[in-house]
């Protein structure tokens, strides 16, 4: 039984697969390795989960995860969590144990149907061999299908050991794949979504990651060229445009842009395309954001009105709403260019200010250590974070040049991505240099992953922001717990230059930029992997902008030197609600 | 969209595949839905699992949850309807 579902992977174009094999799965590793499949052996399973999400991200098909029962398949559980929160498609193949014993308590048994039943787009566990080969193909089908999101296929042990020929086998599982097929935009509703962004004063486009999905960026330029419309994005949107064009003001939100929050915060009119507007991105959704008119495009139609309740909202796949969009508004509108340069001249002084806070600082501030990594880093280089204030500072100050090389975990935000998630992206594109920016914290929960590094000659960059703490804590600890510093702070163990020299990776702990830019490029030129330490001060490393929890993005704590910047634009303020003082 | 959302008893008549587990994969969904349940009904044929629930809550709560329901692979027709309106809010 076990080769022919090595075939029909084989059949659907897989030719790697991640993970770690025992008892109820060692069958399907030896089929897999007699179809010549390249197997990446991780050292946790939750490694072999965020390679297979990153690859997904990367190649736009399934990544495929593979583990054995219980343990082995419960570790996989935050990887696979992980996919289903950020919409990334990977396909976790778990081996159970034999349906002889179900229910009893076997050794490695663990129902791993139920436990990830709510974190799946769908599972299915396989009861009789002929089911084995629609099981599998549905599983991959419906990993991209659509909304992407991650499957999980459970194989018990007696099955895969069945003697077992295909004949008349059907594709699929009886599953209704046009429901995944997004409607065509109602014209009604986008002739109205153009009126209003036709006749608004400061219409903003808000950018989630569904317009990197459906391929949608040159789109969204062209309106907002044409509207002459600032762009804002989530966390996870960052990678759907490039944040050098003009018009793009980075991510908005809790650790978002200052330019950004103000100008997501004084728009009349949002267009939001592909996001669920999270409360990361929007601060709170009332009073000041229902107050908006919200034109909302979302392929998932639970998505639309789930969290704020759109003027206009467009069950569509967003490049299909965009170009209806596009023919309804007019080539060039007049628009006065008053409120943009009103942001630009906010991103001005926030530059200058950080520049200012930078030359203070003890140790490295970590925003010019990005910059000066991306100073040498290609433009098609893969950015990978790990969860922290690196990821945080990594949201504000990297800049995604072209769409689909930003990989970070946003809607879960599970430290501890980093490093197996590099691995994905590398094993996914091997001709494309791979950082990975981590935090120390984010950095130890994974980096028994770094073997794979040697093992499978896949050279990454990865950077480290040490700063000893978990310090996105800490600096609600500073900032809401009234400085009570409470299980945030690390010793200096362990020291991560032996760690790296231990899995014989060259490790670095540069003493200014100059040395941090010429490892980096020595790391990408050379295609050696690279462990660059970088020393933070944990008292210094609080990360500004900051809107605390439930508050609105124009009260943000910002940057010293920034405490006199007005963030609502000084014609919006006779409309806007009086804005509660910020505790 | 503006709307006005109508508090009430619902009805969700779910059609779909996949037996117990369907319905599990079901359940575990309208968990997630602020509504409080009344009655939930389940019958199994071949091929086929019919669910019927009763739920107390608003409209836009229950449309969501609907919406979810239909966007499931196992699941092939979901169609919900208030059968009492209890109280009416504009939102």
């Amino acid at each position: 039984m076990v080769d022919h579902a090595a075939r029909v992977l084989k059949e659907l174009g897989v030719r790697e697969v991640f993970g770690i094999t025992g008892g109820s799965i060692m069958g399907f590793f030896d089929a897999l390795a007699l179809e010549d499949f390249e197997i990446y052996m991780f050292r946790h399973e939750q490694g072999a989960a965020h390679a297979a999400d990153a690859y997904g991200r990367i190649k736009g098909k399934p990544g495929v995860a593979l583990a054995t029962s219980g343990p082995g398949a419960t570790n996989l559980v935050t990887g696979i969590a992980n996919a289903y929160f950020d919409s990334a498609p990977m396909l976790a193949i778990t081996g159970q144990v034999p349906t002889a014993v179900f229910g009893r308590d076997a050794f490695q048994e663990t129902d791993i149907v139920g436990v990830t039943a709510p974190i799946t787009k769908f599972n299915y566990q396989i009861k009789r061999a002929e089911e084995t080969g629609p099981a599998l193909r549905t599983a991959y089908r419906l990993a991209y299908e659509g909304r992407p999101g991650p499957t999980l296929v459970d194989f018990p042990r007696d099955i895969q050991l069945k003697h077992y020929v295909p004949s008349d086998e059907h594709a699929y599982l009886p599953i209704d794949f046009s429901k995944y097929v997004p409607p065509k935009p109602d014209i009604k509703a986008v002739r109205k979504a153009a009126r209003l962004l036709v006749s608004a004063l400061r219409p903003v486009i808000l950018v989630g990651n569904g317009v990197y999905w459906s391929g949608a960026w040159t789109q969204v330029l062209r309106i907002a060229e044409i509207l002459q419309a600032p762009i804002v994005t989530t966390l996870p949107g960052k990678n759907a445009v490039p944040s050098d064009h003009p018009l793009v003001m980075g991510p908005a939100g809790m650790h978002g842009r200052l330019e950004a929050d103000a100008a997501l915060a004084n728009a009349d009119v949002v267009l939001a395309v592909g996001t669920r507007f999270s409360d990361r991105t929007v601060g709170r959704f009332s009073p000041e954001l229902a107050e908006k008119k919200i034109i909302h495009i979302d392929s998932d139609p639970s998505e639309i009105g789930k969290n704020v309740t759109p003027e206009v909202g467009i069950v569509a796949d967003a490049k299909a709403a965009l170009n209806a969009l596009l023919r309804e508004l007019p080539s060039v509108t007049r628009r006065d260019s008053k409120f943009v340069e009103w942001l630009l001249e906010i991103r001005r002084r926030y530059e200058a200010a950080m520049e200012r806070w930078a030359r203070r600082m003890r140790k490295f501030a970590p925003w010019k250590v990005l910059k000066a990594i991306r100073e040498v880093a290609p433009k098609n280089t893969i950015a990978v974070t790990g969860v922290g204030s690196h990821q945080m500072w990594a949201e504000q100050h990297w800049d995604v040049y072209i769409p689909g090389t930003w990989l970070t975990s946003a809607g879960l935000g599970t430290m501890g991505f980093c490093i197996p998630a590099a691995i994905g992206a590398k094993v996914a594109a091997r001709d494309r240099p791979v950082i990975c920016i981590d935090g120390d914290g984010s950095f130890q929960m994974t980096m028994n992953n770094l073997a794979l590094i040697r093992d499978y000659n896949l050279p990454i960059t990865i950077v480290i922001f040490d700063n000893r703490a978990l310090m996105l804590v800490k600096h609600w600890q500073i900032y809401l717990y009234d400085r009570r510093i409470v299980a945030t702070e690390y010793s200096p163990r362990p020291d991560f230059t032996k760690i790296a020299e231990a899995y014989d990776i060259e490790a670095v702990r540069p003493s200014d930029l100059g040395e941090v830019r010429k490892w980096v490029d020595w790391s990408i030129r050379s295609r050696e992997p690279l462990v660059m330490i970088i020393d933070i001060d944990n008292n210094e490393d609080l990360v500004l902008p900051w809107v605390k929890p439930g508050d609105w993005l124009t009260n943000a704590v910002k940057p010293p030197g920034l405490e006199d910047l007005e963030l609502v634009y000084p014609e919006a303020k006779q409309y806007l609600a009086p804005i509660p003082q910020a505790s | 969209m503006r709307e006005i959302r109508v508090y009430g008893l619902y009805e969700l008549e779910i059609e779909a595949w996949n037996g117990i587990d369907a319905l599990m994969r079901i359940s575990n969904m309208a968990r997630r839905a602020k509504l409080s349940y009344q009655t939930l009904n389940a019958t199994f044929e071949p091929g086929k699992l019919r669910v019927r629930i009763t739920a107390l809550g608003d409209g836009f709560e229950t449309r969501w949850l609907a919406a979810k329901l239909e966007k499931m692979p196992e699941v092939y027709r979901v169609e919900a309807r208030l059968l009492k309106p209890l109280e009416a809010e504009t939102y």
